[in-house]
Protein backbone atom coordinates (compact mmCIF):
# COMPACT_ATOMS: atom_id res chain seq x y z
CA UNK A 1 0.00 0.00 0.00
CA UNK A 2 1.73 3.44 -0.71
CA UNK A 3 -0.06 6.97 0.34
CA UNK A 4 1.30 10.31 -0.90
CA UNK A 5 3.07 10.57 -4.43
CA UNK A 6 2.00 8.24 -6.62
CA UNK A 7 4.24 9.04 -10.12
CA UNK A 8 3.58 11.47 -12.39
CA UNK A 9 2.76 14.63 -10.07
CA UNK A 10 -0.18 12.83 -9.04
CA UNK A 11 -0.82 12.44 -5.43
CA UNK A 12 -3.08 9.58 -3.98
CA UNK A 13 -3.43 6.11 -1.86
CA UNK A 14 -2.89 2.54 -3.71
CA UNK A 15 -3.45 -0.81 -2.75
CA UNK A 16 -2.31 -4.11 -4.33
CA UNK A 17 -3.85 -7.81 -4.20
CA UNK A 18 -1.59 -9.98 -2.64
CA UNK A 19 1.70 -11.21 -4.81
CA UNK A 20 1.30 -7.68 -6.30
CA UNK A 21 3.75 -4.97 -5.80
CA UNK A 22 1.95 -1.40 -5.39
CA UNK A 23 4.97 0.54 -6.56
CA UNK A 24 5.86 -1.78 -10.27
CA UNK A 25 2.37 -2.15 -11.23
CA UNK A 26 1.03 -0.15 -14.12
CA UNK A 27 -1.95 2.05 -14.23
CA UNK A 28 -4.79 -0.23 -14.72
CA UNK A 29 -3.66 -3.32 -13.59
CA UNK A 30 -5.20 -6.39 -12.70
CA UNK A 31 -3.03 -6.59 -9.33
CA UNK A 32 -4.08 -3.23 -8.17
CA UNK A 33 -6.94 -3.42 -5.72
CA UNK A 34 -7.68 -0.01 -5.62
CA UNK A 35 -6.29 3.40 -7.04
CA UNK A 36 -7.19 6.74 -6.05
CA UNK A 37 -6.62 8.06 -9.57
CA UNK A 38 -9.47 5.86 -10.61
CA UNK A 39 -12.20 7.95 -11.02
CA UNK A 40 -15.10 5.34 -11.57
CA UNK A 41 -14.49 2.06 -10.25
CA UNK A 42 -18.24 0.43 -10.82
CA UNK A 43 -18.78 1.41 -6.80
CA UNK A 44 -22.39 0.22 -6.33
CA UNK A 45 -24.21 2.56 -3.66
CA UNK A 46 -27.21 0.25 -3.38
CA UNK A 47 -27.71 -2.95 -3.87
CA UNK A 48 -30.62 -5.61 -2.71
CA UNK A 49 -33.90 -7.02 -3.27
CA UNK A 50 -36.88 -4.68 -4.38
CA UNK A 51 -40.34 -5.87 -5.28
CA UNK A 52 -41.89 -5.10 -8.27
CA UNK A 53 -44.93 -3.01 -7.82
CA UNK A 54 -44.05 -2.40 -4.21
CA UNK A 55 -43.21 1.61 -4.85
CA UNK A 56 -39.99 3.28 -4.53
CA UNK A 57 -37.33 2.28 -2.67
CA UNK A 58 -34.41 5.19 -1.17
CA UNK A 59 -30.95 5.63 -0.73
CA UNK A 60 -29.18 8.77 0.31
CA UNK A 61 -29.74 11.20 -2.29
CA UNK A 62 -27.17 12.16 -4.86
CA UNK A 63 -26.04 14.86 -7.16
CA UNK A 64 -27.02 12.39 -10.56
CA UNK A 65 -29.79 10.08 -11.52
CA UNK A 66 -27.23 6.85 -11.32
CA UNK A 67 -27.30 4.01 -13.50
CA UNK A 68 -28.87 0.61 -12.16
CA UNK A 69 -29.14 -2.89 -13.17
CA UNK A 70 -32.57 -4.86 -12.59
CA UNK A 71 -32.14 -8.91 -12.67
CA UNK A 72 -35.58 -10.95 -11.76
CA UNK A 73 -34.98 -13.28 -9.21
CA UNK A 74 -37.74 -16.00 -9.04
CA UNK A 75 -36.48 -17.34 -5.90
CA UNK A 76 -33.80 -19.63 -7.29
CA UNK A 77 -32.76 -18.60 -10.04
CA UNK A 78 -31.66 -14.78 -11.55
CA UNK A 79 -32.62 -14.23 -15.56
CA UNK A 80 -31.63 -11.29 -17.33
CA UNK A 81 -33.23 -9.60 -19.82
CA UNK A 82 -35.68 -12.51 -19.79
CA UNK A 83 -38.43 -11.28 -22.58
CA UNK A 84 -42.07 -12.55 -22.31
CA UNK A 85 -43.57 -13.70 -25.89
CA UNK A 86 -47.28 -14.11 -26.25
CA UNK A 87 -50.00 -12.78 -28.43
CA UNK A 88 -47.51 -12.61 -31.00
CA UNK A 89 -45.19 -9.74 -29.25
CA UNK A 90 -42.85 -9.89 -26.66
CA UNK A 91 -41.29 -7.35 -24.24
CA UNK A 92 -39.27 -6.79 -20.79
CA UNK A 93 -41.98 -7.37 -18.02
CA UNK A 94 -40.40 -5.04 -15.92
CA UNK A 95 -38.44 -1.73 -15.57
CA UNK A 96 -37.00 0.21 -12.88
CA UNK A 97 -37.60 3.84 -12.59
CA UNK A 98 -34.67 6.22 -11.01
CA UNK A 99 -34.41 9.24 -9.24
CA UNK A 100 -31.49 10.51 -7.81
CA UNK A 101 -33.00 8.85 -4.39
CA UNK A 102 -35.04 6.28 -5.04
CA UNK A 103 -35.27 2.88 -7.34
CA UNK A 104 -38.97 1.66 -8.15
CA UNK A 105 -39.48 -1.38 -10.65
CA UNK A 106 -42.80 -1.06 -11.95
CA UNK A 107 -44.49 -4.03 -14.96
CA UNK A 108 -43.75 -2.73 -18.42
CA UNK A 109 -47.69 -1.95 -19.42
CA UNK A 110 -48.77 -0.65 -22.63
CA UNK A 111 -52.41 0.23 -24.66
CA UNK A 112 -52.14 -2.49 -27.11
CA UNK A 113 -51.78 -5.59 -25.01
CA UNK A 114 -52.72 -6.46 -21.70
CA UNK A 115 -48.72 -7.37 -20.45
CA UNK A 116 -49.86 -8.49 -17.17
CA UNK A 117 -52.68 -10.99 -18.19
CA UNK A 118 -49.23 -12.96 -19.72
CA UNK A 119 -46.73 -12.59 -17.38
CA UNK A 120 -47.38 -10.88 -14.12
CA UNK A 121 -44.34 -8.83 -12.32
CA UNK A 122 -46.24 -7.57 -9.44
CA UNK A 123 -44.75 -9.40 -6.52
CA UNK A 124 -41.60 -10.91 -8.24
CA UNK A 125 -38.16 -9.87 -6.45
CA UNK A 126 -35.74 -7.96 -8.47
CA UNK A 127 -31.65 -7.83 -7.74
CA UNK A 128 -30.95 -4.68 -8.09
CA UNK A 129 -27.55 -2.53 -8.84
CA UNK A 130 -26.86 1.16 -8.26
CA UNK A 131 -24.17 2.32 -9.29
CA UNK A 132 -22.24 5.44 -8.52
CA UNK A 133 -22.05 6.62 -11.88
CA UNK A 134 -24.60 8.39 -13.77
CA UNK B 1 -6.33 21.04 -3.27
CA UNK B 2 -9.43 18.63 -2.08
CA UNK B 3 -9.19 16.38 0.52
CA UNK B 4 -9.52 13.05 -0.86
CA UNK B 5 -9.32 10.03 2.61
CA UNK B 6 -11.02 10.34 5.09
CA UNK B 7 -10.75 7.42 8.48
CA UNK B 8 -12.64 7.69 11.17
CA UNK B 9 -15.66 8.65 12.38
CA UNK B 10 -17.77 10.49 9.59
CA UNK B 11 -21.08 11.49 11.28
CA UNK B 12 -22.17 8.97 13.55
CA UNK B 13 -20.83 6.31 11.09
CA UNK B 14 -16.87 4.75 11.03
CA UNK B 15 -15.12 3.77 8.16
CA UNK B 16 -13.50 4.79 5.72
CA UNK B 17 -13.50 6.96 2.74
CA UNK B 18 -12.34 8.05 -0.55
CA UNK B 19 -13.81 10.83 -2.55
CA UNK B 20 -13.57 10.63 -6.79
CA UNK B 21 -11.23 12.72 -7.96
CA UNK B 22 -11.88 16.31 -7.75
CA UNK B 23 -14.24 16.34 -5.02
CA UNK B 24 -13.82 16.54 -1.17
CA UNK B 25 -13.93 13.99 0.56
CA UNK B 26 -15.52 15.94 3.65
CA UNK B 27 -18.34 17.12 1.99
CA UNK B 28 -19.09 15.29 -1.11
CA UNK B 29 -22.19 13.26 -1.71
CA UNK B 30 -23.11 9.97 -2.07
CA UNK B 31 -22.25 8.52 -5.09
CA UNK B 32 -19.61 10.49 -5.71
CA UNK B 33 -17.24 8.47 -2.85
CA UNK B 34 -15.06 5.84 -5.02
CA UNK B 35 -14.83 3.80 -1.28
CA UNK B 36 -17.44 4.25 1.09
CA UNK B 37 -17.37 1.75 3.65
CA UNK B 38 -20.89 2.91 5.17
CA UNK B 39 -22.61 1.64 1.89
CA UNK B 40 -21.34 -1.19 -0.37
CA UNK B 41 -18.41 -1.45 -1.92
CA UNK B 42 -18.63 -4.47 -4.15
CA UNK B 43 -15.56 -5.99 -4.78
CA UNK B 44 -15.02 -9.16 -7.16
CA UNK B 45 -13.96 -12.00 -5.78
CA UNK B 46 -14.41 -14.79 -8.45
CA UNK B 47 -14.40 -13.77 -12.57
CA UNK B 48 -14.92 -16.92 -15.15
CA UNK B 49 -15.95 -17.73 -18.84
CA UNK B 50 -18.01 -20.95 -18.95
CA UNK B 51 -19.44 -22.73 -22.10
CA UNK B 52 -23.25 -23.46 -21.27
CA UNK B 53 -24.22 -25.62 -25.03
CA UNK B 54 -22.07 -26.33 -27.98
CA UNK B 55 -24.94 -25.56 -30.78
CA UNK B 56 -24.12 -27.55 -33.98
CA UNK B 57 -25.95 -29.15 -37.27
CA UNK B 58 -27.96 -31.35 -34.80
CA UNK B 59 -30.92 -30.49 -33.55
CA UNK B 60 -31.00 -29.27 -29.81
CA UNK B 61 -34.75 -29.66 -28.35
CA UNK B 62 -36.19 -27.01 -26.66
CA UNK B 63 -35.14 -26.99 -22.50
CA UNK B 64 -32.96 -25.96 -20.35
CA UNK B 65 -28.92 -26.69 -20.39
CA UNK B 66 -26.93 -25.81 -17.95
CA UNK B 67 -23.26 -26.09 -16.06
CA UNK B 68 -21.93 -25.88 -12.41
CA UNK B 69 -19.25 -24.30 -11.45
CA UNK B 70 -17.47 -24.67 -8.09
CA UNK B 71 -16.53 -21.11 -6.43
CA UNK B 72 -13.77 -20.50 -4.40
CA UNK B 73 -13.12 -21.85 -0.87
CA UNK B 74 -13.71 -17.92 0.36
CA UNK B 75 -17.32 -18.65 -0.58
CA UNK B 76 -17.66 -22.08 0.52
CA UNK B 77 -21.26 -22.63 0.83
CA UNK B 78 -22.62 -19.46 0.76
CA UNK B 79 -25.90 -19.35 -1.35
CA UNK B 80 -27.25 -16.25 -3.55
CA UNK B 81 -23.99 -14.09 -3.91
CA UNK B 82 -24.45 -10.68 -5.88
CA UNK B 83 -22.91 -11.16 -9.43
CA UNK B 84 -23.09 -9.76 -12.92
CA UNK B 85 -23.38 -12.56 -16.04
CA UNK B 86 -23.24 -11.52 -19.81
CA UNK B 87 -24.39 -14.19 -22.08
CA UNK B 88 -23.07 -14.09 -25.45
CA UNK B 89 -21.93 -16.44 -28.55
CA UNK B 90 -18.72 -17.38 -30.30
CA UNK B 91 -18.97 -18.93 -33.85
CA UNK B 92 -16.81 -21.13 -34.72
CA UNK B 93 -14.52 -19.04 -36.81
CA UNK B 94 -14.18 -16.66 -33.31
CA UNK B 95 -16.58 -14.27 -33.83
CA UNK B 96 -17.79 -12.88 -30.56
CA UNK B 97 -21.21 -11.12 -29.94
CA UNK B 98 -23.81 -10.85 -27.82
CA UNK B 99 -26.26 -13.20 -27.47
CA UNK B 100 -29.57 -11.15 -28.45
CA UNK B 101 -31.19 -9.61 -25.78
CA UNK B 102 -34.37 -10.68 -26.92
CA UNK B 103 -33.63 -14.12 -28.88
CA UNK B 104 -35.16 -17.97 -28.44
CA UNK B 105 -32.18 -18.51 -25.87
CA UNK B 106 -32.02 -17.21 -22.39
CA UNK B 107 -29.29 -17.23 -19.27
CA UNK B 108 -30.40 -17.94 -16.08
CA UNK B 109 -27.93 -18.68 -12.95
CA UNK B 110 -27.78 -18.81 -9.47
CA UNK B 111 -25.44 -19.22 -6.43
CA UNK B 112 -25.68 -21.86 -3.96
CA UNK B 113 -23.80 -23.71 -1.61
CA UNK B 114 -20.78 -22.06 -3.04
CA UNK B 115 -21.27 -23.09 -6.58
CA UNK B 116 -22.56 -21.53 -9.48
CA UNK B 117 -25.25 -22.50 -12.02
CA UNK B 118 -25.54 -21.63 -15.29
CA UNK B 119 -28.40 -22.50 -17.39
CA UNK B 120 -29.25 -21.49 -20.98
CA UNK B 121 -32.80 -22.06 -22.02
CA UNK B 122 -34.51 -23.09 -25.66
CA UNK B 123 -37.76 -22.20 -26.32
CA UNK B 124 -37.81 -23.78 -29.68
CA UNK B 125 -35.85 -26.26 -30.80
CA UNK B 126 -32.30 -25.28 -31.55
CA UNK B 127 -29.16 -26.29 -33.95
CA UNK B 128 -27.71 -24.52 -36.89
CA UNK B 129 -28.73 -27.16 -39.34
CA UNK B 130 -25.10 -26.16 -40.96
CA UNK B 131 -22.23 -28.91 -40.94
CA UNK B 132 -19.34 -26.08 -40.92
CA UNK B 133 -21.41 -23.41 -38.35
CA UNK B 134 -21.20 -23.85 -34.76
CA UNK B 135 -21.94 -21.60 -31.98
CA UNK B 136 -20.99 -21.95 -28.28
CA UNK B 137 -23.30 -20.56 -25.95
CA UNK B 138 -21.38 -18.67 -23.03
CA UNK B 139 -21.42 -16.84 -19.85
CA UNK B 140 -18.94 -14.56 -18.82
CA UNK B 141 -19.36 -13.78 -14.69
CA UNK B 142 -17.92 -11.74 -11.88
CA UNK B 143 -19.24 -12.76 -8.47
CA UNK B 144 -19.05 -9.70 -6.06
CA UNK B 145 -18.36 -9.89 -2.30
CA UNK B 146 -22.28 -9.61 -1.04
CA UNK B 147 -25.05 -11.56 -0.67
CA UNK B 148 -29.17 -11.18 -1.08
CA UNK C 1 -15.22 -1.60 20.47
CA UNK C 2 -14.15 -3.67 17.91
CA UNK C 3 -11.32 -2.92 15.63
CA UNK C 4 -12.42 -1.70 12.09
CA UNK C 5 -9.41 -0.46 9.99
CA UNK C 6 -6.06 -2.84 9.59
CA UNK C 7 -3.21 -1.67 7.15
CA UNK C 8 -0.35 -3.95 7.72
CA UNK C 9 0.20 -7.62 8.19
CA UNK C 10 -3.54 -9.20 9.05
CA UNK C 11 -3.19 -11.97 11.72
CA UNK C 12 -3.70 -14.37 8.92
CA UNK C 13 -0.27 -12.94 7.45
CA UNK C 14 -1.10 -11.48 4.11
CA UNK C 15 -0.47 -7.30 4.10
CA UNK C 16 -2.80 -4.94 2.71
CA UNK C 17 -5.92 -3.00 3.79
CA UNK C 18 -8.94 -3.79 5.82
CA UNK C 19 -11.91 -2.04 6.89
CA UNK C 20 -14.53 -4.45 8.18
CA UNK C 21 -18.27 -3.84 8.57
CA UNK C 22 -19.74 -2.23 11.89
CA UNK C 23 -19.36 -4.37 15.03
CA UNK C 24 -16.99 -6.98 13.37
CA UNK C 25 -13.49 -7.12 13.97
CA UNK C 26 -11.40 -6.92 10.90
CA UNK C 27 -8.53 -9.66 12.63
CA UNK C 28 -11.36 -12.33 12.43
CA UNK C 29 -13.75 -10.80 9.58
CA UNK C 30 -14.64 -13.64 6.76
CA UNK C 31 -15.14 -12.44 3.37
CA UNK C 32 -18.55 -11.42 3.69
CA UNK C 33 -17.80 -9.27 6.97
CA UNK C 34 -15.28 -6.81 5.18
CA UNK C 35 -16.68 -3.55 3.88
CA UNK C 36 -13.21 -3.27 2.02
CA UNK C 37 -10.50 -5.69 1.37
CA UNK C 38 -7.20 -5.37 -0.49
CA UNK C 39 -7.20 -9.16 -1.38
CA UNK C 40 -9.58 -8.36 -4.33
CA UNK C 41 -10.50 -5.60 -6.84
CA UNK C 42 -13.20 -3.63 -7.77
CA UNK C 43 -15.56 -3.79 -11.31
CA UNK C 44 -12.89 -2.79 -14.19
CA UNK C 45 -14.75 -0.24 -16.08
CA UNK C 46 -14.49 -0.19 -19.54
CA UNK C 47 -16.30 2.94 -20.66
CA UNK C 48 -18.37 5.40 -18.91
CA UNK C 49 -21.05 8.47 -20.34
CA UNK C 50 -24.12 9.67 -21.29
CA UNK C 51 -24.96 10.59 -25.23
CA UNK C 52 -28.44 10.61 -26.75
CA UNK C 53 -30.13 9.57 -29.67
CA UNK C 54 -32.23 11.01 -32.44
CA UNK C 55 -35.42 9.68 -34.04
CA UNK C 56 -34.63 7.46 -37.35
CA UNK C 57 -37.33 8.17 -40.43
CA UNK C 58 -38.55 4.36 -41.57
CA UNK C 59 -42.12 3.53 -43.07
CA UNK C 60 -45.57 3.79 -41.23
CA UNK C 61 -48.65 2.09 -42.12
CA UNK C 62 -50.49 3.13 -45.42
CA UNK C 63 -47.44 5.14 -46.22
CA UNK C 64 -44.44 4.30 -48.28
CA UNK C 65 -42.57 7.12 -47.60
CA UNK C 66 -40.37 5.75 -44.87
CA UNK C 67 -40.48 9.15 -43.24
CA UNK C 68 -42.20 8.64 -39.74
CA UNK C 69 -39.87 9.16 -36.76
CA UNK C 70 -38.52 6.47 -34.49
CA UNK C 71 -40.33 3.37 -36.73
CA UNK C 72 -36.86 2.49 -37.47
CA UNK C 73 -34.22 1.89 -35.31
CA UNK C 74 -30.72 4.56 -33.90
CA UNK C 75 -28.31 1.73 -33.37
CA UNK C 76 -25.45 4.35 -31.71
CA UNK C 77 -21.88 2.81 -31.46
CA UNK C 78 -19.37 3.97 -28.64
CA UNK C 79 -16.55 1.98 -29.37
CA UNK C 80 -14.23 1.05 -26.61
CA UNK C 81 -10.72 1.99 -28.07
CA UNK C 82 -9.31 -1.43 -27.64
CA UNK C 83 -10.68 -5.00 -27.65
CA UNK C 84 -12.35 -6.91 -24.37
CA UNK C 85 -12.73 -10.43 -24.38
CA UNK C 86 -14.99 -12.16 -22.99
CA UNK C 87 -17.63 -9.46 -24.04
CA UNK C 88 -18.51 -7.30 -20.98
CA UNK C 89 -21.23 -6.04 -19.22
CA UNK C 90 -23.40 -3.07 -20.51
CA UNK C 91 -25.98 -1.08 -17.83
CA UNK C 92 -27.57 1.77 -18.71
CA UNK C 93 -30.48 3.91 -18.16
CA UNK C 94 -32.20 6.78 -20.50
CA UNK C 95 -35.21 9.25 -20.41
CA UNK C 96 -37.07 10.83 -23.54
CA UNK C 97 -40.23 13.32 -22.93
CA UNK C 98 -42.55 10.51 -24.33
CA UNK C 99 -42.33 7.19 -26.08
CA UNK C 100 -45.09 7.96 -28.52
CA UNK C 101 -45.84 5.21 -31.02
CA UNK C 102 -43.85 5.38 -33.92
CA UNK C 103 -46.65 5.32 -36.02
CA UNK C 104 -48.24 7.30 -39.12
CA UNK C 105 -50.75 7.37 -36.50
CA UNK C 106 -49.02 8.54 -33.46
CA UNK C 107 -51.57 6.55 -31.31
CA UNK C 108 -50.68 5.78 -27.77
CA UNK C 109 -48.15 6.84 -26.10
CA UNK C 110 -46.40 5.36 -22.17
CA UNK C 111 -47.30 8.00 -19.99
CA UNK C 112 -45.45 6.85 -16.70
CA UNK C 113 -41.98 6.85 -18.91
CA UNK C 114 -42.06 10.22 -20.18
CA UNK C 115 -39.52 12.30 -18.93
CA UNK C 116 -38.48 9.70 -16.03
CA UNK C 117 -35.07 8.21 -16.25
CA UNK C 118 -35.40 4.45 -16.50
CA UNK C 119 -33.46 0.85 -17.41
CA UNK C 120 -34.04 -1.01 -20.61
CA UNK C 121 -37.66 -1.03 -22.81
CA UNK C 122 -38.43 -3.46 -25.19
CA UNK C 123 -41.82 -4.14 -27.13
CA UNK C 124 -42.38 -5.62 -30.58
CA UNK C 125 -44.65 -7.42 -32.19
CA UNK C 126 -43.57 -10.48 -34.37
CA UNK C 127 -42.49 -10.60 -37.70
CA UNK C 128 -44.70 -10.64 -41.09
CA UNK C 129 -47.63 -11.52 -38.73
CA UNK C 130 -50.34 -8.92 -39.33
CA UNK C 131 -51.24 -7.03 -36.25
CA UNK C 132 -54.03 -4.70 -35.36
CA UNK C 133 -53.46 -4.34 -31.39
CA UNK C 134 -51.33 -0.68 -31.99
CA UNK C 135 -54.54 0.79 -33.82
CA UNK C 136 -53.73 0.42 -37.69
CA UNK C 137 -53.07 -2.94 -38.95
CA UNK C 138 -49.00 -3.45 -39.40
CA UNK C 139 -46.97 -6.07 -40.47
CA UNK C 140 -43.32 -6.29 -40.06
CA UNK C 141 -41.79 -7.10 -43.32
CA UNK C 142 -38.64 -6.55 -45.75
CA UNK C 143 -41.48 -6.40 -47.87
CA UNK C 144 -43.21 -3.01 -49.55
CA UNK C 145 -46.96 -3.03 -48.58
CA UNK C 146 -49.47 -0.52 -47.32
CA UNK C 147 -49.80 -1.66 -44.04
CA UNK C 148 -46.13 -2.49 -43.72
CA UNK C 149 -43.35 -1.11 -40.96
CA UNK C 150 -40.05 -2.15 -40.69
CA UNK C 151 -38.35 -5.33 -39.35
CA UNK C 152 -36.79 -3.02 -36.40
CA UNK C 153 -39.70 -1.58 -35.56
CA UNK C 154 -40.84 -1.43 -31.76
CA UNK C 155 -43.02 0.74 -29.97
CA UNK C 156 -40.82 1.27 -27.95
CA UNK C 157 -37.12 0.26 -27.33
CA UNK C 158 -34.19 1.34 -25.63
CA UNK C 159 -31.43 -1.37 -25.06
CA UNK C 160 -27.56 -1.78 -24.77
CA UNK C 161 -25.77 -4.41 -26.76
CA UNK C 162 -22.03 -5.15 -26.14
CA UNK C 163 -19.70 -6.35 -28.17
CA UNK C 164 -15.77 -7.32 -27.58
CA UNK C 165 -14.77 -3.77 -29.20
CA UNK C 166 -18.21 -1.42 -28.82
CA UNK C 167 -21.22 -0.81 -27.52
CA UNK C 168 -24.83 -0.74 -29.33
CA UNK C 169 -27.55 1.29 -28.27
CA UNK C 170 -30.63 0.50 -29.79
CA UNK C 171 -33.71 2.98 -29.61
CA UNK C 172 -36.69 3.13 -31.10
CA UNK C 173 -38.68 6.71 -30.11
CA UNK C 174 -40.02 9.65 -31.89
CA UNK C 175 -38.09 11.79 -29.87
CA UNK C 176 -34.48 12.33 -28.95
CA UNK C 177 -33.79 9.93 -26.48
CA UNK C 178 -30.65 10.83 -23.62
CA UNK C 179 -28.84 7.75 -22.19
CA UNK C 180 -26.17 7.35 -19.92
CA UNK C 181 -24.25 4.10 -20.08
CA UNK C 182 -21.72 1.88 -18.28
CA UNK C 183 -19.90 -1.12 -19.35
CA UNK C 184 -17.86 -3.00 -16.65
CA UNK C 185 -14.79 -5.92 -17.62
CA UNK C 186 -15.94 -9.74 -16.75
CA UNK C 187 -12.16 -9.89 -16.59
CA UNK C 188 -10.30 -13.03 -14.75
Amino acid sequence: MVSGALGGGAYGMRVSRPGYDVLAEPFGSAGISFDTRVSVIGTVVAAGLIQCGGGPLSFPAMNYVPIAKILRWDGTYLYDHHAIYAAFHRWLPAIALMTNSSIEVVAFTNPWVVTTNYFNPNGTYFLYYVFAVG
Amino acid sequence: MAWRAQFGKRGAVYGCWVSKPGFDVLTCAPGDFLVDTASQVFQSIFRGDSLIVNEGQATIPAGTYGVNVGLPATVAGLSNLMMMATYYMVQNNGAQFSAPNISQTYLSFRTAGGVLFLNVTFRANGGTGTANVTFEHRAAYTIFRGQF
Amino acid sequence: MVQRVLRGKHPSGAYGFWVSKPGIDVASATVMGFAFSSDFVPPVMVIQGSTVSGPTNGPGPFSASGAVPGAERTVNTIGYGRTVSPIPAAFGIATAPNWTLPLAVATGQLGYLAGRWHTHVYETCDNNTVIGEYGPQIVKTTNTQANQVSVNWHSAQFILVPYTDRIEIITNNRNTVSIKYLVLENRS
